[in-house]
């Protein structure tokens, strides 16, 4: 009989567990879900906040992608990055991810350029007819 | 077939796992304007010998007043520094010299000096392009050879910001600006025997407004690819 409880205990003990996890997935979904709705119409702040505690709820390789471009929207270029490095950690052939990750580091760049050594640039414009 | 096909559309535009977002990105000024904060601009030199005075004063006066606007920056006035540069001649290439660079910087007491030289061209260009068009006479599409005049205008203006202290050039750029303007045989001889001015003041405008927007910090739209 303790025995039989024992199996019991353990079996509830896994069940819990997995329904857990499986609501945290859920959430962490609907919370980047709606981020991404927030991002759209340009509340960045918002989004943010959101991905944030996806993030602490655990989550993923498409949270940390969009973190980092909250943070970028937000002139924060090393917490994007890091954001953005983490995205890819976890999904390292994402197309998106890499492409974000490398405009994020060029506009950190642009971002503290200044007092550049003599620098020369070249552009030309034309207008057809 | 086609409600399973407009179905498979409809799942598709809804299981679309990105999005782009469009990003406010803070591109910082080309130069350091925390130690650059005061500029004169000297008066731009035509190189080609073909760009009349006005149009040289519009530029300058126009990057003037450009730079003026930003709060962080002043500017000598163009009347001011004609004053104070009455009696000195200005040619192609002087501020590539750092000391006489540096003797207007003293001159105007200004932490940076803008500098440029400017060149215009025409070219009256005949363009032969091959064109296929149906013939009823013949039934078939034929080949024809359509001439068009065109004539293009080039504008070139060298400009760069030099250091008070140095007399070295802290930021340098090389802008042209293209225009092709279509003309038929009449309008192409009027152009020819008229000559305006006006292409060559919107090129030039168009080239000092690039200029600024390089020295000036200011906002770009990006996209970024959000994951759902």
């Amino acid at each position: 009989m303790p025995r039989a409880r024992w199996i019991w205990t353990a079996a509830a003990v896994c069940a819990a567990c997995l329904c857990g996890c499986a609501g945290s997935a859920d959430r962490i979904d609907a919370y980047n879900r709606y981020g991404v709705r927030l991002a759209e119409h340009g509340l960045w702040k918002e989004a943010a906040f959101r991905w944030e505690q996806a993030a602490a709820l655990g989550g993923n390789a498409k949270v940390w992608n969009n973190l980092g471009a909250a943070y970028e929207a937000a002139e924060q270029y090393d917490d994007a990055l890091e954001a953005y490095e983490r995205a890819l950690s976890l999904d390292p052939n994402n197309k998106h991810y890499i492409q974000n990750l490398r405009m994020a580091e060029m506009n950190k760049q642009r971002a503290g350029r200044a007092a550049a050594p003599p620098n020369e640039t070249e552009t030309t414009e034309s207008c057809e007819p | 077939m086609r409600t399973l096909a407009v179905l498979l559309l409809a799942a598709a535009v809804g299981c679309q796992s990105t999005v782009k977002a469009p990003i406010r990105v803070k591109v910082a000024s080309a130069i350091d304007l925390q130690k650059h904060r005061s500029f004169a601009a000297l008066p731009f030199v035509d190189e080609s010998g073909r760009l009349p005075d006005a149009v040289l004063e519009e530029i300058t006066e126009m990057t003037r007043e450009r730079i003026g606007r930003s709060a962080d920056a002043s500017v000598v006035s163009g009347a001011v520094t004609r004053s104070l540069m009455a009696g000195e001649e200005l040619n192609a290439g002087d501020w590539a010299d750092p000391d006489k660079a540096r003797d207007w910087a003293d001159l105007f007491e200004v932490d940076a000096l803008i500098a440029a030289q400017a060149s215009y061209d025409t070219i009256l260009d005949v363009q032969h392009q091959p064109v296929d068009r149906y013939s009823y006479a013949q039934q078939r599409i034929i080949t024809e050879v359509e001439t068009r005049i065109v004539r293009s205008h080039y504008f070139k203006l060298d400009i760069a910001v030099i250091d008070s202290e140095s007399g070295e050039p802290i930021f340098r750029q090389s802008l042209t600006e293209r225009y092709r303007e279509p003309h038929n045989a009449l309008t192409a001889i009027a152009s020819e025997a008229f000559s305006s001015t006006e292409t060559a003041s919107q090129l030039g405008r168009r080239a000092v407004l690039k200029f600024i927007r390089a020295i000036a910090p200011h906002y770009e739209i990006e996209e970024r690819t959000l994951a759902r």
